[in-house]
């Protein structure tokens, strides 16, 4: 069942996609909702119905003109706005990426490691997991030292495992179960 | 009936007593008032004199023929009466003890048997108890035999963790320790292959 913030989502990433500025659209929300997170203030200002619309409008219009964000984010959120989804903003990003992912046929790595990996351990990592899911792969990277060696990769809902703390893990129960 | 004639019979002989002794007392005193010699010490006045003790005799034997008979009758008839009651008594009295000691006899030919039948009846409880005893042994010690075994698998089950955990532990120590940058990149490699083998397969 689509949530309302799916809908929101779904609609400006068509509008992304098809005016080929998904990037562009994709930094500036992310950027809008970083101002958001920073200033309480203007989320309880933008959700208030004691706020006139025309109120909202100037103050938004105001931070677009500061930080250059494009008119389809501008409009997008002067339609947030007037239909009171301002709470709905953090849903509507989150459904936004995973969209436009979908759209533009990229898949979100997650990658641990136990150490840093180099450009090319990178590279052949991510060249594996988009023979692996079709799709290109975009990952960030953290690092984990109880994993001990090896790496363990999140992709959508499935994980690759090639730790060596999760091998011991199984040797353990192996050896239990003897 | 009888009471009545005899009532009667009683009433006539005391007529006949009375005329006696009324014809006795009026001729002592027609002998007295003659002057003269002691009329009881002549022939004559010992004749009345025997006269009279043979009246009195007659009329004393009378009364006893009379009322003496019936009345020992009735007294031998009411002693034979009572005599007769006291053997049927005596006979009822011995009937009640022959039969108390046929019922004591009996009564204790029902002890032995009571007895006798407790006595199985205790013999087969012992008996009974015997067995529930010893089946009850038995299940204690199957109930104690696989608890034992139960608690010998679960500390074989705990050492084996305790020993597996300790063991892992130390492999990942010693990996840490000796692993070394180049085996690490092997290791990582082989991850990657592993991944691009999946797809392909």
């Amino acid at each position: 069942m689509r949530t309302v913030a799916q809908h929101y989502a779904d609609a400006l990433a068509e509008v992304a996609v098809a005016q080929k500025n998904a990037p562009a659209v994709r930094r500036e929300l992310r950027d809008f909702l970083g101002l958001l997170g920073e200033s309480a203030q203007l989320g309880v200002l933008l959700d208030s119905p004691a706020v006139s619309r025309a109120s909202k409008h100037a103050v938004v219009q105001a931070l677009v003109e500061r930080t250059g964000v494009s008119r389809t984010v501008r409009n997008f959120l002067f339609v947030v706005i007037d239909q009171r989804r301002v709470r709905l903003l953090p849903k509507i990003h989150e459904a936004f990426e995973a969209q436009l992912d979908h759209l533009e046929g990229v898949a979100r790595a997650h990658v641990r490691s136990a150490r840093t990996l180099d450009d090319g351990e990178k590279k052949e990592l991510r060249a594996a997991l988009e023979r692996l899911s079709g799709r290109r792969v975009e990952a960030d990277y953290d690092i984990d030292p109880g994993l001990i060696a090896g790496a363990v990769v999140r992709v959508g809902s499935t994980i690759y495992d090639g730790s060596v703390r999760t091998q011991l893990e199984r040797l353990r129960v192996q050896l239990e179960s003897q | 009936m009888k009471a009545v004639a005899g009532s009667w019979s009683f009433g006539r002989g005391a007529g006949w007593s009375a005329a006696v002794g009324l014809l006795t007392a009026a001729s002592v005193p027609a002998l007295a008032q003659e002057n003269g010699p002691d009329v009881t010490t002549m022939p004559v006045g010992m004749v009345f004199h025997w006269l009279n003790f043979l009246l009195v005799f007659g009329v004393l034997a009378y009364l006893i023929a009379k009322f003496g008979g019936p009345y020992f009758r009735g007294r031998a008839h009411g002693i034979a009466k009572a005599i007769d009651e006291a053997q049927h008594a005596c006979a009822a009295a011995e009937q009640e003890f022959r039969e108390a000691e046929q019922k004591l006899a009996s009564v204790d030919a029902e002890i032995q048997q009571e007895w006798r039948a407790a006595e199985r009846e205790s013999a087969s409880d012992r008996e009974r108890l015997r067995g529930l005893t010893g089946s009850e042994i038995d299940k204690i010690g199957q109930a104690a035999r696989a608890e034992i075994a139960a608690a010998e698998r679960a500390g074989a089950q705990e050492l084996r963790a305790i020993a597996a955990r300790l063991a892992t532990e130390r492999a990942a120590a010693l990996i840490r320790q000796r692993l070394s940058a180049a085996e690490e990149a092997a290791l990582f490699d082989a991850f990657v292959e592993e991944l691009a083998e999946t797809t392909t397969g």
